[in-house]
């Protein structure tokens, strides 16, 4: 999988460089509207990342451009601005979804995975990890053929886990990730951990292996062993 | 008070004044005028007398009469002419009538005679009453006359300051750019509008570009909270991070997310500030407080505070979606984030008003400041203090009257509809 990040600030361009490399993507950088015309013009790739303020013009124009050339890709639009009407527009234009700064490695990742297979897989592959098959489209999820009744929360708590795997991923992260924008104003995360308790042993139940490790005071890792 | 009145006040006490001293001495001075040409004329009359007598042999041949009385006496006590103001009864209507008299002692062919010679004070005194009406009728005509002046004065010549003064009070910096000077035939008033013009100018000029870097800032900081947020999730995939170095980096997290909600506020309120929602729906606010309530229950449950709700159906106002979820998830989660463990909590909902009560600690901060940015109940809360602003700046968009009353240990928060 191909990804190309246009990205002005090098900072953020290095973190996304080195997060994707990590998750195994094959990655480029753009840093201007010029740079990023060129590669858009002379290269294909799976997903664009699209900052929409960058020197030289305006990221929408990209968009449109990425949206005539490359039809199959995907596009996601990285943005400082949190205004609805650029949402709109963004997704007016041809862009598959819009996060806004600052946003979550691991939430970028799991819109990556979802983008992928909407893309590629037409939404109709299951997801696997080790015994445990999701279908994405039904919602359901089942330990070596054996089907798991999970709530909706918690289902979407493992395919989160899931497209993170391997990774530590912050509480907060989770948090904005099943609960949405406002909730990480609340004083406390530790409500989300009834939900975490509550998946991990419907799976334990169904048989499945305990991959979920909690990392002191940061949050979750799921994983082999 | 207005100018006006109180420069007429003003002219009033001293007109009053001026007119009640000249009142006094314009009647004295009349009064002794006229005393001294009366004086003057009884005084002829007795030369007069005197020369008559020559001819005459004897006073026997004057007759007598109120305003002439003639007397022989043995000796004289005194010799000296003497003026006075006598009081007579009339004869015939037995009215009381004021004379002056001149009381002499005359000598003539060996014999003193005591001569009075009167004259009626009836006409002067006539004159002299009639100075009290005329001055209180002239002190009206003038007192009249200001009155009307001032009128005229402040329609026409103060107009361009009411004008003035009208669009000030009607200024704000938000909707209006600045008051432009309009010519008037006055110095003053040009001086002012023009002194008016260019402070309006800078003040819209200091509100805009504050409002931009507000703005500004807010999203300039997007990018390094990014940047920090990002880097600190590539740092925990390390293995090698001891129990110590990981609690560091959960309160750099903690950090970070305090500072990107206090960011995410900050830009909130700049947006409301500047009228960026201002397209309404008609929001079903009973349908929006379950949703929320809902969303929310794993932290109300986490709290243990009990939740007793009067939400009454088809509640619907006419507002921007966004501002009113805004609003009521502040106020519930306000009611949530400062409630005390095992805790109660209240939600009503009619059509008049929305009222959220929850338990909580003595509150040690002023109510009266308790929308204001910044203000918060307990310093080691970790959030930011905007909740409540942002509540307050909403319902002022929307002209909801914003309550707090504290009870017995309850926080109430009340927004009346209208």
């Amino acid at each position: 999988m191909k990804i190309l990040v246009i990205e002005d600030e090098k900072e953020l361009r290095q973190t996304l460089l080195t997060f994707l490399l990590q998750e195994g993507y094959t990655c480029e950088t753009a840093r201007t509207f010029s740079e990023a015309s060129e590669k858009i013009a002379c290269y294909t790739y799976d997903i664009f990342l699209v900052d929409l303020m960058i020197p030289g013009g305006d990221g929408m124009d990209l968009v449109t451009e990425i949206k005539k050339k490359h039809t199959q890709s995907g596009i996601i639009i990285l943005s400082a601005k949190n205004a609805i009407e650029d949402k709109i527009k963004g997704l007016d234009v041809g862009s598959d979804d819009y996060l806004t700064k600052p946003f979550h490695l691991a939430e970028l990742n799991a819109r990556i995975k979802s983008l992928l297979r909407r893309r590629i897989f037409e939404g109709n592959k299951d997801i696997i990890f080790q015994e445990i098959r999701i279908n994405p489209e039904s919602r359901e999820v089942f330990v070596a053929s054996k089907k798991v009744l999970l709530t909706g929360k918690e289902y979407d708590l493992l395919l989160f886990f899931i497209s993170n795997k391997g990774r530590v991923i912050p509480k907060d992260s989770i948090v904005e990730h099943i609960w949405g924008d406002h909730m990480d104003q609340s004083d406390s995360l530790d409500f989300i951990y009834t939900h975490i308790k509550n998946m991990r042993k419907k799976l334990l139940e169904a048989g499945a292996n305990d991959y979920l490790q909690t990392v002191y005071g940061i949050g979750y890792k799921f994983q082999v062993g | 008070m207005k100018l006006i009145q109180k420069t007429f006040l003003y002219y009033l006490v001293y007109s009053l004044f001026i007119f009640t001293i000249g009142t006094v001495v314009f009647y004295f001075s009349i009064k002794k005028v006229l005393f001294d040409g009366i004086d003057e004329a009884l005084h002829q009359e007795k030369i007069q007398l005197m020369e008559n007598l020559n001819y005459e042999k004897d006073f026997n041949y004057f007759e007598e009469s109120d305003v002439l009385k003639i007397s022989k006496i043995a000796s004289p006590q005194k010799v000296k002419d003497i003026y006075s103001t006598v009081s007579l009864k009339d004869s015939t209507t037995l009215e009381s009538i004021d004379f002056r008299e001149l009381h002499s002692i005359v000598y003539h062919n060996g014999q003193y005679y005591d001569v009075i010679i009167r004259q009626s004070l009836t006409e002067a005194e006539t004159l002299i009453n009639s100075i009290l009406p005329i001055e209180v009728f002239l002190f009206i005509g003038l007192i009249i006359g200001i009155l009307v002046i001032n009128r005229v004065i402040s329609k026409k010549i103060w107009e361009p300051f009411y004008i003035l003064l009208n669009k000030l009070s009607d200024y704000n910096p938000v909707h209006h750019s600045v008051i432009l000077s309009e010519p008037s035939n006055v110095f003053e008033f040009d001086e002012l509008n023009k002194n008016i013009e260019r402070m309006t100018r800078k003040i819209h000029q200091d509100y805009v570009s504050q409002k931009e870097f507000h703005e500004h800032s807010s999203h300039e900081l997007q990018t390094p909270l990014a940047i920090i947020r990002n880097k600190l999730e590539l740092l925990i995939q390390s293995k090698n991070l001891s129990e110590e170095e990981l609690n560091y980096v959960s309160s750099i997290f903690d950090t970070i997310r305090r500072l990107s909600s206090l960011n995410k506020n900050l830009l909130l309120l700049s947006k409301i500030e500047n009228n960026q929602f201002i397209e309404t729906q008609s929001v079903s606010l009973d349908i929006l407080l379950h949703k929320q309530l809902n969303h929310l229950q794993e932290i109300i449950h986490q709290k243990g505070v009990t939740l007793y709700t009067a939400i009454l159906p088809d509640v619907v106002i006419k507002a921007n979606e966004v501002l009113i979820e805004t609003l009521c998830y502040n106020l519930l989660s306000n009611a949530i984030n400062h409630n005390i463990p095992n805790g109660t909590m209240e939600v009503i909902l009619n059509h008049d008003y929305l009222k959220i009560a929850n338990t909580g600690n003595k509150s040690t901060m002023d109510t009266s400041r308790l929308f204001e940015r910044f203000q918060k109940g307990d310093t080691s809360s970790t959030s930011v203090g905007l909740g409540l602003s942002i509540v307050k700046k909403i319902a002022e968009g929307y002209k909801f009257k914003l309550t707090y009353t504290i009870n017995e240990g309850m926080h109430l928060i009340r927004v009346d509809f209208n």
